[in-house]
């Protein structure tokens, strides 16, 4: 993912990410994407609308976009009341929604979630996909990684890695049917028990 | 961490030798209006000094006002027109007095050699019957005034502090913003045994960086160890429990590396520069500041090894020295342990 | 997008608890407290007398010496063992011994001598102090062939010399310092990523780091020189905007010095360490503290690739001498060329991707 995101360099291979080459279109590619870490990484130390603003305008959106689009945001979040809030002082399911929020603000074809979902409790996750399935809707690609595989029941194509390779890539239906199971866990305990390496 | 092994070598080095106040091939320029075989006689003197390296021969006193504001010349010396030697005549010397130290010796280098070229060249009247009273200097210690002498004691004041106080307040307050410091606070070993371990490692670096200190000033610098090995590291050893015991309390009071930083450079590195007598003469401050050098460790500490390494003095002379430093470690031992089980409750 | 970068730093700058504290507290405490410690000024040497002879004359040169203001007298001692003691303790930094008949062979002779001995430890407490017993002593019969006038700073106030010098070191800690860990920083927290997966311009992205230090060095420096002003006395006798151009660009040189420091480090640790190490460097080598002249050839050399000491010099033109631009035109050049050097080097050494 940090390869396709422009934050590694490859070291052999060959991909495109919406439509421009990974090793020398970077700069190109970071204006269509979005992109959340596994990290929290919004300021801590800035307010709720301070980053929108931030994010908005490294994006080059217009002023009067930003604040129609913070609004909209904060509404959609139900952070009205937190707008003035430090974002360090949030509780971590809503600094995820809002990171995830502000990933999507300048429209990208595509946006990448680095196990956006970590250390939350079921119901937070849940709304957090609702989001995006929101996303998806308004023809946003969506790229997750995740740990969970009650997760990748929700994607609409999976691939499995083992060992740095992709072993799987299919729809979750197509998968268990291949793989003769009703859930996605089994494909995966199917595929992780080949890996060599011990992570 | 190289750089902790590295920054006494090169501490060493820069105040062995670039360090000095010593007078030597500063650049002058001479306005001489006369051009007499005299004057000539006298320039020659002047250029022939170690002292002195003539920039310029100038030709006007606009010219000199321009030669110092320009910073090109330190020294200028004027000869009146017509100069001939006699007693009623003055030979110039204008400086520039920005840095007043180096001014006033230049002026009294330059004056005693314009003042025993005249009485060899005899042209001076000599009406000079009063009595010479004849300074035998003898200079103790040092003798060939080295800053050497001076600044040794110092740079191992400054990197054992360094060492002991910063990294070991830095290292514990990471683990601390990290959360790994938890992890071993829960574990059955006693907090007292992981802050131990925590000052180990730094002791043996600032055991390895006195012996380095120790080995390039006598070597390099040629500073002899005119008293006892054993005592000059016993000392050593004893400032560098101060130190980490500054350290740990520093890291029972801050959270962050940022504030552990910022403290241990204004409440310890700023002093010791400061106040130790390390650079500058403590006793040229005023009485607040001479009393509060009082509770820099690094002054007695500095003050001991003076003794015993320059000075080549024994046990007696370094009690005092050495109780304070003792009692020292004793109260900020006890706080520190203090706050740091206060912090576990 | 500069403007955003900008407003984020600045509001960041703000909400910090430790950089304000940082700009204000530390320059005011160390102007009070620096020129008074860091002072060089040779006076109040102790001096230990042992008068074996004890006349009238050499009462009246020991008075002599008293009054010249360079010498306390700590105590007069019986025999010369007892007052090297005393310089063994601490107590005096110079014995001044009259041997017997010190005043009879005077008269007789024509000439007398008597023994100075001085603890050197302190080269230049000793020297000076030895030279200036030499002189005043050797005043007695030596009529003045020569006349000394001190142009910039006649009443030899060390204060004057230390205080612009000092200015220029309180920038180069705070700019070199903040700045080395900023970038750091964010690593270490991981927001880094995420500006470095937008597409923002490495340059874009430093500028916007570069212009909040730049602004709190120009804070400083005004703070800075109204302390001098108002404790001291002290006030440029050249230009003050000669001074902020200068800053300007000196500015410049040291916030890019700490961003690459900051840009190479992993952790806040070793920027600081590695930041320490160069800093200690340019400012012993930087003329501050003692003369370029002084230093052996390499040195000399050095200092010729060490931004502290063109504006070391350049500040105390300005302040004491009233230097101009006509003056100080080469140094300006010199600065720039640094600031394009650490800059280009902050450039370099700022990634977006690993």
């Amino acid at each position: 993912m940090r390869m396709l995101c422009g934050l590694s360099v490859p070291t052999s291979g060959e991909a495109h990410v919406a439509g421009y080459d990974v090793y020398n279109e970077t700069e190109k590619i970071k204006k269509h994407i979005g992109y959340m870490s596994q990290k929290f990484s919004l300021y801590d130390d800035l307010k709720v609308w301070e980053n929108v603003r931030l994010f908005g305008g490294i994006y080059g959106l217009p002023k009067q976009q930003i604040i129609d689009r913070t609004d909209k945001l904060l509404k959609i979040l139900n952070l009205e009341d937190q707008r003035n809030a430090l974002v360090g002082s949030l509780p971590l399911g809503w600094k995820q929604k809002l990171s995830f929020s502000i990933a999507i603000l300048h429209d990208p074809k595509i946006v990448f979630l680095d196990e956006p979902t970590g250390g939350v409790d079921p119901v937070t996750r849940r709304r957090f996909w609702e989001l995006i399935y929101d996303a998806a809707r308004k023809g946003i690609t969506v790229f997750v990684t995740t740990h969970y595989m009650d997760e990748a029941e929700y994607c609409d194509r999976v691939s499995i890695m083992v060992d740095g390779r992709i072993e799987a890539l299919d729809t979750p239906e197509n998968l268990k049917l291949a793989f003769k199971t009703d859930n996605m866990g089994d494909v995966f305990y199917a595929l992780a028990r080949k890996a060599k390496r011990g992570d | 961490m190289m750089i902790l092994l590295l920054m006494p070598i090169i501490l060493i080095i820069l105040f062995g030798y670039a360090i000095t106040t010593e007078v030597k091939q500063v650049q002058i320029a001479i306005y001489d209006q006369s051009r007499t075989p005299l004057t000539e006689r006298i320039i020659e003197r002047l250029e022939a000094n170690e002292y002195f390296s003539l920039y310029k021969m100038v030709n006007s006193e606009v010219e000199v006002q321009d030669l110092f504001r320009k910073g090109k010349v330190k020294l200028v010396v004027v000869f009146p027109a017509q100069y001939k030697g006699l007693s009623d005549e003055y030979v110039q010397i204008q400086t520039d007095a920005t840095d007043p130290n180096e001014a006033q010796q230049l002026a009294g280098y330059a004056t005693s050699i314009i003042r025993s070229e005249l009485q060899s060249s005899q042209v001076q009247i000599k009406e000079i019957s009063s009595p010479v009273v004849v300074p035998v200097v003898h200079l103790l210690y040092n003798p060939l005034m080295k800053g050497a002498y001076n600044f040794v004691p110092g740079v191992m004041g400054l990197i054992l502090l360094l060492i002991c106080a910063l990294m070991t307040s830095v290292g514990i307050v990471k683990e601390k913003e990290t959360g790994t410091m938890e992890i071993l606070l829960v574990s059955p070993m006693k907090p007292i045994f992981i802050v131990i371990a925590k000052m180990v490692p730094y002791l043996l670096l600032s055991f390895i960086n006195v012996i380095t200190i120790l080995l390039l000033s006598r070597f390099l610098l040629q500073v002899p160890i005119n008293g006892s090995v054993t005592l000059l590291i016993a000392i050593s050893v004893l400032y560098s429990l101060v130190s980490l015991s500054l350290g740990l309390l520093i890291s029972t009071v801050t959270n962050t590396q940022q504030a552990a930083m910022l403290i241990s450079a204004v409440v310890l590195m700023l002093p010791v520069v400061l106040l130790s007598g390390m650079v500058f003469p403590i006793g040229n401050m005023p009485d607040v500041l001479q009393w509060l050098s009082n509770i820099v460790p690094a002054k007695w500490y500095i003050a001991a090894v003076r003794d015993v390494m320059i000075k080549g003095l024994g046990v007696e002379a370094v009690a005092l020295d050495i109780t304070v430093l003792a009692v020292m470690v004793i109260f900020l031992t006890t706080v520190s342990v203090k706050r740091f089980k206060v912090r576990m409750e | 997008m500069l403007k955003y970068l900008l407003e984020k730093e600045f509001k960041q700058i703000i909400r910090d608890s430790f950089i304000p504290k940082l700009i204000f507290i530390v320059p005011i405490v160390q102007l009070l407290v620096l020129p008074f410690a860091a002072n060089f000024e040779v006076k109040n040497i102790n001096l230990a007398v042992v008068d074996h002879d004890r006349t009238q004359h050499t009462r009246r040169l020991t008075e002599k010496i008293i009054s010249s203001g360079y010498f306390n007298l700590t105590s007069e001692y019986s025999s010369y063992r007892e007052a090297l003691s005393s310089i063994e303790a601490n107590v005096s930094d110079i014995v001044l011994e009259f041997p017997l008949n010190f005043t009879r062979r005077l008269m007789t002779d024509g000439k007398s001598s008597v023994l100075i001995a001085t603890n050197t430890v302190n080269g230049t407490v000793g020297g000076l102090g030895s030279s200036y017993l030499s002189s005043i002593l050797s005043e007695e019969n030596i009529n003045t062939a020569v006349r000394v006038v001190n142009y910039f700073n006649p009443h030899f106030s060390y204060k004057n010399y230390m205080v612009p010098g000092i200015i220029v070191f309180l920038l180069t800690i705070v700019a070199g310092f903040v700045s080395a860990l900023n970038i750091v920083r964010e690593k270490e927290i991981g927001t880094i990523e995420q500006i470095n997966v937008t597409p923002v311009p490495k340059g874009i992205f430093l500028l916007g780091k570069l212009i909040p230090f730049w602004t709190i060095g120009f804070i400083l420096l005004t703070i800075s020189m109204v302390v001098a002003w108002l404790v001291y006395g002290l006030f440029p006798v050249g230009s003050l905007g000669i001074i902020y151009l200068f800053a300007g660009v000196y500015l410049v040189i040291f916030t890019g010095f700490g961003l690459t420091i900051s840009a190479v480090s992993s952790t806040q640790q070793q920027a600081i360490l590695t930041a320490f190490f160069f800093l200690i460097i340019f400012a012993l080598l930087s003329g501050l503290f003692t003369p370029i002249s002084s230093m052996p050839e390499w040195a000399q050399k050095f200092t010729l690739f060490n931004p502290v000491r063109y504006f070391v010099e350049v500040m105390r033109m300005v302040y004491l001498k009233g230097s101009g631009w006509a003056d100080l035109w080469p140094s300006f050049v010199i600065l720039l060329l640094f600031a394009a050097v650490f800059n280009g080097l902050a450039l370099l050494c700022y990634k977006k991707s690993s």
